[in-house]
């Protein structure tokens, strides 16, 4: 069976969120969304899919920021990879990221750091993977839930 | 999954409801949702399914396998979820393809074309008798 990775994206500027999951998918992975931690969490914690890496931004509204979010995920499935990215440099929360183990990116960044970022760290999860390809897909769980609203 | 399908996804909880729900409209499929055995069997009375994917524990005197019971009766496929790795036993005498979370939406396409896979055509309303309940 064709394994296309999926990766969970968590942003709640949507324009980012688009953005990031536009060039994920145009490398061939398979991205669903969320607009915050919290519906993220919903989704990590429903234990249904099985995730091969999660890149979420750091602060954002609500109860929980993206770090609580990466440690959780690395509790619930500790075989994903994470990526934590933030335009925050040297706040207490990307040192707090960085002190958990996990790999943070400032923005801004180019396409290219962001693509290399998210193959080095899905390369260090050690499962074996084929290379991802196929027909675009991306699911927003924020989107589904206004359109049913 | 290479064929599109109609498919109807019986879960109680909303978010899994969603995400299932959408990541198999994704890939092109006709996909229903139901929460419970009620809206499964309103579902049945109103249109025809490919597959069925189902939560093997849901709330209720009827959890997911006799609800698979009632959907197979009917001629669909059967997929069954479950969350609990101590009844793979269980799950393995129903006879329907099950699927332990979590798993791969990959492993969940590939079930769903299985199952359709061995179907000649979605279940019909006309096809089998309703089961009393």
């Amino acid at each position: 069976m064709e394994h296309r990775q999926t990766i969970l994206i968590v942003d709640d500027e949507s324009t980012l969120r688009s953005i990031f999951a536009d060039m994920m998918t145009r490398q061939g992975y398979r991205c669903i969304t969320a607009a915050n931690a919290v519906d993220a969490l919903q989704i990590i914690e429903s234990n249904l899919l099985r995730f091969d890496m999660l890149v979420t931004d750091i602060k954002m509204p609500g109860a929980l920021d993206g770090v609580e979010l990466a440690t959780t995920m690395r509790e619930l499935q500790p075989q994903v990879a994470i990526l934590v990215i933030t335009g925050y440099a040297n706040s207490r929360a990307m040192k707090e990221a960085k002190a958990r183990g996990f790999r943070v990116l400032e923005k801004p960044f180019r396409q290219a750091e962001l693509e290399t970022a998210v193959a080095e760290e899905l390369a260090t999860i050690g499962e074996e993977h084929t290379e991802a390809k196929g027909t675009a897909s991306i699911t927003d769980i924020a989107q589904v839930r206004k359109n049913k609203a | 999954m290479t064929k599109s399908c109609s498919v109807l996804v019986v879960e109680d909880d909303p978010g899994v409801r969603d995400l299932l729900q959408h990541v198999l409209s994704e890939e092109g499929n006709n996909v229903e949702v139901a929460r419970n055995g009620e809206e499964m069997r309103a579902a049945f009375d109103t249109r025809a399914f490919n597959v069925v994917i189902i939560d093997v524990r849901l709330p209720g005197a009827e959890n997911g396998i006799a609800l698979a019971r009632q959907a197979a009766d009917r001629g669909c496929g059967v997929v069954l979820i479950s969350g609990d790795h101590n009844h793979i036993d269980a799950l393995s005498r129903t006879g329907h393809r099950y699927l332990l979370k979590p798993f791969r939406v990959e492993e969940l396409l590939a079930a769903t074309q299985q199952v359709v896979d061995t179907i000649q055509a979605p279940c019909s309303i006309r096809r089998g008798a309703r089961r009393k309940e």
